[in-house]
C-alpha cells in the first residue's frame, strides 16, 4: 500500500528467475482456449490449414493449387480431383503488460518487483516454447517502450533487460494505454496483464478493448497484503501516489471494516466482469510464492498446461 | 426560572464560544501518508455518508456538540434554578429524645420489649446511613448530626459526614428521667440550620409527649420530620401525685396522700406500697376508676402515721409495667417543729391569749428593753419576733422574720411620716378599704371588720408592699429588705376591735406560718427530674457536701450562700449537709446539718404514655403531622447541568473516533 522507498527489484536475469524455478518452467507452455494463427510454423496447431502431416481435411481442387497436395487416391476411386488439407502447426504471440504506474511501487513486499519476477517468468515459458513473446510497460515513465517479436530462449536476455530497466511512477491511463496496446499489437494470442487493477478511471473500457480482436486475455491482479488488511490507525491523510488527491479521514475499526467490504466488492465486480468476458483472472497477493502462481493458480485456471 | 449570575454566563459564553471557534478554525493537524491508491478509500467514505443519517448535520457534528457543550457550561454559571420540591438535604439533624416516657417497653411484634429509646436509636441509625449514603454533587458529602434532648439538649456529634461517629454517638444516648422540652432542643437544631436552612432537614424521633408550655419554635425554611416512636397501647400504672401534711393541732400526725393512674390498660386496680426510712409501714389496694373524659383510670391512698422527726417517704407502685420511672415517688417530710415565736411587748394578755389560742406558737413573752439587750448580744433564737408598740433600734433587728404591731421596725423601705393618727379625735374611725385576698397572711384575718381608732401612717417605698390599705393609708405592709422580713401592721391591736374577733387569731396563726414557713419552705419542696435544686444556706455552714440518690457526692454549684445544682438527673433523696447552725425544718445527724430534697416524676402524662401524631410548632399552624410535608423551595439546576456537560463532552469524544470526516 505505502511507496517503497529502496525497494528490492530485481537487476539481473537470476534476480528475475530463479534458475531452479527456471528449470520447472521448461515443462509447462502458455495455452489458449483459442487456436491462433501465428507467422511462422510454431509448435501449435492453427484453424489454418498448414503443411504438417496432420491430415485436416479435403476440398475440391481449384486452378492454380499444389498438384502436390492433390489426393489420388480419391481420384481413382472417385475421377474426381480432391485437395488434402494438412492441419500447420504455428507459433503463438504471448504478449505481457506490466503495470508501471506509481502505484505499483508500492507494498511491501512491492507489487512492481512481484509484476517483474512474473513478467519474466511467464516470458520465459513463451520463449521456450517457441512463442512469439511481447513484453510491453503500460503506465509510469516507460510507456510505450516495449520488447517485441523475440523468440526461443536466447531471446530470453533481451526480454529479462527490458523487464530489469522498467522503472515505475507516474500516471496511468488504463484506457488510453489499453487502446494503445490494442492498436498496435498484431495478429491474435495470448495477452497477460500484470497489474494492481486499482485505476480511478475505471478498468471496463481498458479490458474491452485488450479482449478486441479475438486476443485471450489473462489478467493477473497483484494486491499487497497492506492493501488487503492496512495497518492504518488515526487521523490521517492519504495521499494518492499516482494523482496526489488527499483525503482525511480517522481510520477506526469501522471504517476498516467497510474498506475491506469495499475492496472484497471490486474484486468480486472485477471479477464478474471478467468472468462475462472470458477474462481469465487470478488475483494474489504479493507474499504469495511465485512457483505456487505458476505451477498451480495458472495451471488451475488453464493458462499454463 | 431564576437566574442567580446571568452576567458571569454571558460573559463566559461570549468568551467560551469565540475560544471555540477559533479552535476549531485551526483543527488538528493530520499525519500525512502515501498510499497506492485512494480512490478505494474515497468511495468507502462515500458510502458511509450515504448511509449515515443526518448527512448535513453530520458534517459539523462535533462543532454543534462543542457549542451546546460550552451552552451549558455557561448555563450553568448563571445558576439557573426553578422552584421545585425540595432535594435531599445536606445536613440532616437528628433530634432524639430520652426523656423518661422513652424508656417505656412496648413489644415489637417479634416477641421482645425494647424501649422505645431503643426503637429511636435503630431508626436514627437509620437516618444516618440513608443521609451520609447518599452522592452529592457539591464538594461537601450529606451530613448529619445528632442532638439528644430531655429538658436540656445536648449536641453529641456536630454536623459530619462520619456515619461511624454518628452510629457511636447514637449508641451514646443513655435514657434520662427528665420529662421533653422540644423548644431548647429545636433551638439548638435551628442555630444549627440557619447558615443553609433549605438544605437542612431536621427529623425529630420522639413519642411526641412534650412539657413545653408554649409551642416550639422551628425554622419556616428548614424541612421538618416529625416520626413518632411508639404505640402507647402498653399498659403502665404509676404515682401521679404525693403529698404529706402534718396535721395543724398535733403536728406528729402526718397524712400521705398518694394518687396513682393507669393508663387505658385493663387494669382494675393498683397496689402501693408506702416506706418510712427504708421501713415499709403499709401496702394498700386502690381501685382504679376510669375517668368519663379522659379514659384514663385513677386511685388514691390515705395513709396516716406519726412521726416527728423529719423522715423520707417513698412510695412505690407493686406491679410489672411498661414504665418504671413512675412507679415510684418520694417526698422529704419536714420535722414536727413548731415555730419559736417571741413576743415583745409591754403588757397585752390578748396578744399572749390569742398565740396559745392558735396552738401552733409557744411564745417566749419579753419587755423591749430585755429584747435590745438580748438582741446585741445575739441571744434571740426564734423564728418568728412580734413587736407590739414597738421598734427596736436598728442595731438590734438581726436578719430574721418580724411581725410588727404600731411603728414599724427600722427596715429600709419602710417609714412612718408623723405620729399615730387620732382617728377617733374628730370622731372618725379608720377601716380597712381593700387588701390582697390571696395573701397567705390575709386569708382568714376577717378585716372588713375592723375598726381602728388609732394608726401610724406609714410611709412605703414600693407601694406593691402595701398588702392592706386602710382609709387613712397604707394599714399591713409586708417588707423585706436585706435577710429582714416584716409584717407591718400600722396599728396597736388594742387601738381596735380586732382582738375580739376570730380573724385576729387567725391573722396571728397564718402571719406566723407564713414568716416562719419561709424559712425553711424549699425542704417540703418536690423536684422533678431535670430541675434545679437550690437552697439558702446559714452563713455558718462549712463542709458543704451534696449527696445523689445513688449514695454518690455531687459536686454543687455554691455561690452568695447559695447552693445549686443542676439539672436532677435522677429521682430520688438528695442529701444536702454541712457543719454549722441548721434552720428551722432541718435535721441534725451525726454532727451534720441535713436538709433532703425529694425529685420524683409525678407526672399524669408520663404515665399515660400517649404517642402524639403530631406536634405543636408555632410556625406549622396545626401542628407538624408524623410525615414530612412536600413544600416547594428554590431548586439550583446547576450542578445537573455540569453533568449534562460532561455528559455530552464524553459523547462528543465517542463521537470524533467514529467519524469519518471532519
Amino acid at each position: 500500500m505505502f511507496p517503497v522507498k529502496n525497494p528490492s527489484r530485481p537487476k539481473t536475469l537470476d534476480e528475475l528467475i530463479d534458475p531452479e524455478l527456471a528449470s520447472r518452467l521448461t515443462t509447462i507452455d502458455v495455452t489458449s482456449r483459442k487456436v491462433f494463427a501465428g507467422k511462422v510454423q510454431g509448435e501449435r496447431r492453427s484453424k489454418k490449414r498448414g503443411e504438417s502431416v496432420e491430415f485436416a481435411d479435403h476440398r475440391p481442387y481449384v486452378v492454380g493449387d499444389d498438384l502436390r497436395h492433390i489426393d489420388w487416391n480419391i481420384y481413382g476411386r472417385l475421377d474426381r480431383l480432391f485437395l488434402k488439407l494438412f492441419l500447420e502447426e504455428e507459433d503463438l504471440s504471448v504478449h505481457i503488460l506490466v503495470d508501471a504506474s506509481g502505484s505499483m511501487a508500492c507494498g511491501e513486499p512491492e507489487k512492481f518487483a512481484y509484476a517483474q519476477r512474473m513478467a519474466a517468468a511467464l516470458g520465459y515459458i513463451g520463449l521456450v516454447n517457441m512463442n512469439r513473446v511481447a513484453v510491453s510497460a503500460i503506465g509510469g515513465d516507460g510507456s510505450g517502450a516495449s520488447a517485441r517479436n523475440m523468440r526461443g530462449r536466447k531471446a530470453f536476455a533481451e526480454a529479462g533487460r527490458y523487464i530489469c530497466d522498467i522503472e515505475p511512477g507516474g500516471t496511468l491511463d488504463f484506457t488510453q494505454e489499453a487502446k494503445r496496446i490494442a492498436l498496435s499489437r498484431r495478429g491474435k494470442g495470448v495477452m497477460i496483464l500484470l497489474s494492481d487493477m486499482l485505476y480511478p478511471g475505471g478498468y471496463d473500457d481498458g479490458l474491452r478493448l485488450l479482449i478486441g480482436r479475438g486476443y485471450d486475455l489473462v489478467v493477473i491482479q497483484t494486491l499487497s497484503p497492506q492493501e488487503i488488511d492496512p495497518p492504518l490507525a488515526g487521523d490521517l491523510k492519504l495521499k494518492d501516489v499516482e494523482t496526489g488527491l488527499p483525503v482525511e479521514l480517522t481510520i477506526s475499526a469501522p471504517l476498516l471494516e467497510q474498506y475491506r467490504q469495499h475492496l472484497a466488492g471490486y474484486r468480486e465486480q472485477l471479477s464478474l466482469f471478467c468472468a462475462r468476458r472470458e477474462i481469465t483472472l487470478v488475483s494474489v497477493g504479493t507474499d504469495t510464492e511465485p512457483s505456487v502462481l505458476l505451477l498451480e493458480y495458472l495451471r488451475q485456471r488453464g493458462v499454463l498446461r | 426560572m431564576t437566574w442567580l449570575t446571568p452576567m458571569v454566563g454571558i460573559v463566559a459564553a461570549s468568551i467560551a464560544a469565540s475560544v471555540l471557534i477559533v479552535l476549531y478554525l485551526l483543527k488538528l493537524r493530520r499525519r500525512e501518508v502515501e498510499v497506492s491508491s485512494t480512490f478505494l478509500w474515497s468511495a468507502v467514505i462515500r458510502d458511509m455518508r450515504a448511509n449515515a443519517p443526518f448527512q448535513k448535520l453530520r458534517k459539523n457534528i462535533l462543532l454543534l456538540l462543542q457549542a451546546i457543550a460550552l451552552a451549558l457550561a455557561a448555563l450553568a454559571l448563571a445558576q439557573p434554578g426553578f422552584m421545585g420540591e425540595r432535594s435531599p438535604a445536606e445536613t440532616t439533624v437528628i433530634l432524639i429524645d430520652h426523656s423518661a416516657s422513652m424508656s417505656a417497653r412496648e413489644p415489637d411484634g417479634s416477641g421482645g420489649t425494647p424501649t422505645r429509646l431503643d426503637r429511636a436509636k435503630e431508626e436514627a441509625r437509620r437516618i444516618v446511613k440513608a443521609a451520609t449514603s447518599g452522592m452529592s454533587f457539591t464538594a461537601d458529602r450529606p451530613r448529619a448530626m445528632v442532638i439528644s434532648f430531655a429538658s436540656s439538649p445536648t449536641v453529641l456529634v456536630a454536623p459530619t459526614s462520619d456515619a461511624s461517629e454518628l452510629l457511636a454517638a447514637i449508641d451514646s444516648i443513655g435514657a434520662s428521667e427528665s420529662m421533653a422540652l422540644l423548644a431548647p432542643a429545636m433551638q439548638l437544631a435551628e442555630a444549627h440550620a440557619r447558615d443553609n436552612p433549605t438544605q437542612t432537614r431536621i427529623v425529630v424521633l420522639s413519642d411526641g409527649a412534650f412539657a413545653d408550655e408554649e409551642a416550639s419554635q422551628a425554622p419556616l425554611d428548614a424541612e421538618l420530620e416529625y416520626i413518632a416512636i411508639g404505640s402507647g397501647t402498653v399498659d403502665n400504672a404509676g404515682i401521679v401525685s404525693l403529698r404529706a401534711q402534718r396535721s395543724y393541732d398535733k403536728p406528729e400526725r402526718v397524712t400521705v396522700f398518694v394518687a396513682v393512674d393507669a393508663n387505658a390498660g385493663a387494669r382494675e386496680s393498683a397496689e402501693i406500697e408506702l416506706t418510712i426510712d427504708g421501713e415499709i409501714i403499709a401496702v394498700r389496694r386502690t381501685p382504679l376508676i376510669e375517668s368519663e373524659t379522659t379514659g384514663a383510670r385513677s386511685g388514691a391512698v390515705v395513709v396516716q402515721f406519726n412521726r416527728l422527726r423529719s423522715a423520707v417517704i417513698r412510695t412505690r407502685v407493686l406491679s410489672e409495667d411498661a414504665l418504671a420511672a413512675d412507679d415510684e415517688a418520694w417526698i422529704a417530710l419536714p420535722p414536727a417543729a413548731q415555730p419559736k415565736v417571741t413576743v415583745v411587748t409591754t403588757g397585752n394578755p390578748l396578744m399572749e391569749r390569742a398565740l396559745r389560742a392558735s396552738a401552733i406558737a409557744l411564745p417566749v413573752v419579753i419587755t423591749p428593753g430585755e429584747y435590745i439587750e438580748r438582741a446585741r448580744r445575739g441571744a434571740i433564737i426564734a423564728d418568728v419576733v412580734i413587736f407590739e408598740d414597738f421598734s427596736p433600734p436598728d442595731d438590734a433587728l438581726p436578719t430574721g422574720s418580724y411581725l410588727s404591731f404600731g411603728p414599724p421596725p427600722p427596715i429600709e423601705g419602710i417609714g412612718t411620716t408623723r405620729d399615730p393618727d387620732q382617728s377617733g379625735s374628730d370622731g372618725s374611725v379608720s377601716a380597712f378599704v381593700s387588701w390582697r385576698v390571696d395573701h397567705p397572711a390575709l386569708e382568714y384575718a376577717g378585716l372588713e371588720k375592723v375598726r381602728i381608732s388609732t394608726a401610724h401612717s406609714f410611709e412605703v417605698e414600693d407601694q406593691r408592699d402595701v398588702i392592706a390599705r386602710l382609709t387613712s393609708g397604707p394599714g399591713i405592709v409586708e417588707i423585706d429588705h436585706d435577710g429582714r422580713r416584716a409584717i407591718c401592721v400600722a396599728f396597736d391591736p388594742l387601738d381596735s376591735n380586732w382582738p375580739f374577733d376570730r380573724g385576729y387569731v387567725l391573722f396571728l396563726a397564718t402571719a406566723i406560718d407564713y414568716l416562719a414557713g419561709a424559712a425553711g419552705a424549699e425542704a417540703t419542696t418536690q423536684l422533678r427530674p431535670g430541675d434545679t435544686l437550690a437552697t439558702a444556706l446559714p452563713p455558718s455552714a462549712r463542709d458543704i457536701q451534696l449527696i445523689g440518690p445513688d449514695g454518690a457526692f455531687i459536686e454543687p454549684t455554691i455561690r452568695e450562700r447559695q447552693l445549686t445544682h443542676t439539672p436532677l438527673r435522677s429521682r430520688g433523696v438528695y442529701e444536702v449537709s454541712w457543719r454549722g447552725a441548721g434552720e428551722r425544718g432541718d435535721e441534725v445527724r451525726d454532727g451534720r446539718v441535713v436538709r433532703r430534697f425529694a425529685c420524683s416524676s409525678l407526672d399524669p402524662s408520663l404515665t399515660a404514655l400517649r404517642v402524639y401524631d403530631t406536634v405543636d410548632l408555632s410556625e406549622h399552624p396545626g401542628g407538624l403531622a408524623s410525615t414530612a410535608p412536600a413544600q416547594s423551595v428554590p431548586r439550583s439546576l446547576r450542578n445537573w447541568i455540569i453533568l449534562g456537560f460532561l455528559g455530552l463532552i464524553l459523547f462528543e469524544w465517542y463521537v470524533y473516533h467514529r467519524r469519518v470526516e471532519l
